[in-house]
């Protein structure tokens, strides 16, 4: 875990990207709600879009080969549902000018819950047998830390929002806490080992989404919620550590440089 | 001295064999994946490793971390009879350290 924290700390470009990612959004939005609302649809596209672009490579580079290769095209598909949503999400706003809610954005961005979900259990799945009860109730009491306030949250700050719309808003939170469970089980299974990277980061991403997911539940109470709400920067973030774990599972496969002996004369 | 040698490269290509079963479940690649580590870190190949066995515990720990307890059950159980040899029952005791 430690390694896997000072690896964290010396990725400068990670560091960079989410710095970068929340300075445009918090700048956008001092300039207005428009502006914020048309930088933060825009920086969506090439941060999903990356995302996508990597987790094609890896699933390539696995080919669809054992566990791990099914897993990966799981992954794709799961991104692929995200990707279209936030395009969807950007023509329906900044060009038909709609806000479609709960729309077909909102049933992309659920169908690429259960793929999310399916790309982990896969991933597991060939390392069950490691599997301890303490790990399980880890992950059980981690999922319930995130559950139990979202539901509280959805019952106690919602008393004037339709049934519809709390039915609607809470299935994100519901879902990121499903995903959450084989997400922290994938970090303990994996502890100190280089594929800890990918979960650790898979694992925070979660976590950032159910905070938002939460955060846009508190703020659709008063109708404060508008596409550059600084809380979209949580989302832009997950996307970019989803990527940097992929990215972690791609650098796997670089083949190692052989060092060379220079003039072989000089060795005798 | 022939012979001697010959048993060696058998007993390597075997354990190599048995390796990459254990790997396979999860996906062929991950064979690429182990072998890179090992030549990065060690100059050695997977099936080097039947005489320095600690160079795979290794890299099999630092790749999948905990996890790794399953590949080296997959490992013996590949290994089978072979594993009850006393050269080789000594690697399996590296490996599960």
């Amino acid at each position: 875990m430690q390694t896997n924290l000072v690896g964290l700390k010396s990725n400068k470009f990670l560091l960079f990207c989410l710095l970068t990612v929340g300075f445009v959004v918090v700048i956008s939005n001092l300039a207005g709600s428009q502006a914020a609302t048309v930088t933060t649809d825009l920086l969506y596209v090439p941060v999903s879009g990356g995302l996508l672009v990597l987790s094609i490579i890896i699933a390539v580079k696995f080919r669809g080969s054992g566990e791990t290769g099914k897993a990966y095209l799981l992954f794709v598909t799961f991104v692929s549902f995200w990707f279209a949503g936030e395009v969807v999400w950007l023509r329906a706003e900044l060009v038909s000018h709609l806000v479609p809610f709960p729309e077909e954005t909102d049933w992309l961005y659920l169908a690429g819950y259960p793929f999310l979900l399916a790309f982990m259990i896969y991933y597991l799945k060939p390392f069950r047998n490691a599997f301890s009860k303490k790990m399980v109730l880890n992950a059980s009491l981690a999922t319930a830390i995130f559950l139990v306030p979202t539901v509280y949250t959805m019952y106690s700050f919602n008393p004037a929002a339709s049934l519809q719309g709390i039915v609607w808003a809470a299935l994100y939170p519901l879902s990121d806490a499903m995903v959450l469970f084989p997400a922290v089980l994938g970090v303990t299974l994996f502890l100190k080992g280089k594929v800890n990277l990918l979960w650790s980061l898979c694992c925070i991403a979660i976590i950032l989404n159910i905070i938002a997911d939460s955060g846009f539940l508190f703020l659709d109470t008063d109708n404060s919620v508008h596409s550059g709400n600084p809380v979209n920067i949580l989302y832009l973030w997950a996307y970019i550590l989803f990527a940097f774990g992929i990215y972690s599972h791609v650098k796997l496969f670089i083949p190692p440089k052989m060092k060379s002996f220079g003039k072989v004369d000089d060795l005798k | 001295m022939l012979d001697e040698k010959a048993v060696l490269a058998s007993k390597k290509a075997l354990f190599a064999m048995a390796v990459e079963d254990a790997l396979n479940e999860a996906g062929q690649p991950w064979n690429k994946i182990v072998a890179n580590e090992l030549l990065r870190k060690y100059r050695c190949s997977i099936s080097d490793c039947l005489e320095h066995p600690e160079y795979l515990k290794d890299v099999l720990n630092q790749i999948f971390g905990y996890a790794e307890i399953v590949v080296v059950a997959k490992i013996k159980k590949n290994l089978g009879e072979f594993g009850q040899e006393r050269s080789v029952g000594e690697v399996l005791k590296v490996l599960a350290k």
